[in-house]
């Protein structure tokens, strides 16, 4: 590997020797000058996928004052870890992080294990109508959601449930949305239908065959299907909006938007960026921990065809 | 084995044939299992479907029971320059972000289509700003993008010597929409890129091998062999990716708020919607805007399905 000149010169120095020595070349100098540009390339790249990373970290602890002084501040010369509690005296942040937490995790148990057990129908029970009721469910991936979204919260109004969590959490008992229905079947498709029959032999029925075979198996693909409700329901903005009006009842995506939206003044950039930060990270840790699975459910989505 | 064989058997026994025992336990079983999102579709999807399709021919303020205006609400929306002006920037987004992050996937993925495990470090680098949520993604992006010397991108910009006053960004409406498409790249370029690498793993290496023999370059290669086996993503992410972007939200909301400021340049469809419904409580008027929505998102899936006959490959020529 050529060593990088030095400073951001250092690629494009780089490409420019390899240029001039291009036509002396052996194939193994030209897969090396191949290999140097790729990287230099990816790292350039990624240097602009992550600064805001840095930026939000470097802001969310900076004072106020500093955030709007010429030249602006690359590391705080104090690092302001009080900035990651200070919104809390203007905002009821903790009853919003309360209420988005008991979101997430009701709304991810319902959406689980509903999409679960319909995957599990539609996947491995076999039944008229099957085919047609799943292409059905399908569809509705097609339909906006805002189209539905109206006479919802009309419902919900009219049923009392607005300014209270039950908006946001009942509608994903019901199958868990599509998406997750069809990522569970998706991959219950891979495992081989012997491991049932063996339990149905024995006289196992269905719903037991489902319940401890079927759902130890299914673990990997529950836990991608649970990062996206969970994903889903953290930074949901429009449904808290809608539904929770009054300060104490907001979630926290809420509440960031809110503190965002009325203190649009400079001197509070800094809690800002400490409030949002804060709305990262379970996302991010969550993120890190399934990161593989996450890819490979990526793909098999991308298997659909 | 035995009894996949008579399952199949089972189905092929015409409908009016008196069910079995063992079929009518099928069934319950079936229906028992599949009941979650049944009874979900009836209440979340066909019952509201129905509902806001009934209020998109009425005049209904949510205090007063609906009243029946027949069209009416459809005529005045073709006639609503704010509408109009949603529609299109919608429209144009749509056809601006979707093609745009699907090519900033693409280049990435063709750079780091190879295996090892530094390839994957970036890999996850590039994918990171996907599972950011929106909220906290816009409030940082609308932070650098700040149109004051403040903000990060300017101040940078400005001691390069590249502009000599700060831009504008969201604060001005000629540069908020490209500002908006700069976070939106940023948070959609890594999902995008999952899928292509996906698909570039999937072309066989001996047609690659193949065409190098033939002496076909980078770009012959590209265009010629790895186009076409790839055409099934390109085409299932078109699909995907304009139904999500005609139904931005979130983004435009932190951005704009609800009137999609400035000047109505974030001002989509979904914000307009969102504006009559919970700002103007003309709940009537917001449906029929969703529908017409509806309707233009059935029919470009249909026209991409159509065409896609004619430019989607399928290895093996099957569906």
């Amino acid at each position: 590997m050529t060593v990088a000149v030095g400073g951001v010169a250092g690629a494009r120095t780089d490409v420019r020797n390899a240029v001039g020595r291009k036509m002396v070349m052996s194939l193994g100098a030209r897969r090396r000058w191949a290999t140097g540009w790729r990287f230099g390339v990816l790292s350039l790249l990624s240097v602009v996928f992550l600064f805001p990373f840095y930026w939000i970290v470097n802001t969310a602890l900076q004072t106020p004052a500093e955030s709007v002084s010429l030249p602006l501040t690359w590391w705080p010369k104090v690092p302001q870890l009080g900035n990651i509690t200070a919104p809390y005296s203007l905002m009821p942040f903790g009853a919003m992080l309360l209420h988005s937490v008991i979101i997430v995790a009701a709304a991810t148990i319902g959406a689980v294990a509903s999409a679960a057990v319909c995957a599990y129908g539609f996947g491995r029970l076999q039944f008229w109508g099957r085919d047609f009721w799943f292409m059905v469910v399908l569809t509705t991936l097609m339909l906006p959601y805002i189209v539905t979204f109206i006479p919802i919260y009309i419902v919900m109004r009219d049923i009392g449930w607005l300014d209270t969590l039950w908006p946001l959490i009942v509608p994903a008992w019901f199958g868990g949305g599509p998406f997750n229905i069809f990522l569970i079947r998706q991959f219950m498709r891979t495992i081989p239908m012997e491991l049932e029959e063996a339990a149905r032999v024995d006289g196992a029925s269905t719903f037991r065959v489902f319940r401890s075979v079927m759902l130890p198996v299914l673990k990997p693909v529950l836990w991608v299907a649970a990062w996206y409700q969970a994903f889903g329901s953290w930074g949901d903005l429009l449904g808290p909006l809608v539904y929770l009006t009054p300060e104490h009842s907001w979630t926290y995506t809420e509440g960031l938007y809110e503190f965002g939206a009325t203190t649009t003044q400079n001197y509070l950039i800094p809690y800002e960026m400490s409030l949002a930060l804060i709305a990262m990270i379970p996302v991010l840790i969550a993120f890190f921990t399934l990161q593989s699975r996450l890819i490979e459910g990526v793909n098999i989505n991308s298997g659909i065809r | 084995m035995a009894s996949a064989v008579l399952l199949r058997r089972d189905q092929r026994v015409p409908r009016r044939h008196r069910l079995s025992r063992q079929e009518r336990r099928r069934l319950r079983e079936g229906y028992l299992f599949i009941s979650p999102v049944l009874l979900g579709l009836v209440i979340w999807v066909f019952g509201p479907m129905f509902l806001s399709l009934y209020y998109s021919f009425t005049s209904y303020n949510v205090l007063q029971a609906p009243k029946f205006i027949g069209l009416a609400n459809y005529r005045e929306l073709f006639n609503d320059p704010e509408f109009v002006h949603s529609f299109k920037i919608t429209l144009i987004y749509a056809a601006t972000s979707v093609p745009g992050s699907l090519v900033i996937g693409l280049l990435i993925a063709l750079l780091l289509n190879k295996p090892g495990r530094t390839m994957r470090f970036y890999r996850t680098i590039f994918y990171i700003p996907s599972v950011i949520p929106v909220v906290a993604g816009t409030e940082l992006w609308g932070t650098m993008l700040s149109g004051s010397k403040y903000g990060v991108v300017n101040y940078i910009l400005m001691s390069a010597g590249l502009i000599k006053s700060p831009m504008l960004f969201f604060s001005s409406p000629n540069t908020a929409f490209w500002s908006l498409l700069i976070l939106v790249f940023w948070g959609s370029a890594g999902a995008s890129m999952i899928i292509w690498l996906a698909a570039l793993q999937s072309v066989p290496k001996d047609l690659i091998e193949a065409s190098q023999v033939d002496g076909a370059g980078v770009l012959r290669r590209f265009a010629s062999v790895i186009v076409p086996l790839i055409t099934p993503t390109i085409f299932f992410n078109l699909v995907l990716g304009m139904i999500g972007a005609l139904q931005t939200f979130a983004t435009n909301f932190v951005l704009g708020g609800d009137s999609g400021s400035p000047l109505g340049s974030l001002d989509f469809v979904n914000i307009f919607i969102y504006r009559q419904a919970f700002g103007n409580f003309e709940m009537g008027y917001a449906s029929a805007a969703a529908w017409v929505m509806f309707a233009v998102i059935l029919v470009l899936t249909l026209l991409v399905f159509r065409t896609s006959r004619r430019w989607v490959f399928y290895v093996g020529g099957g569906r």
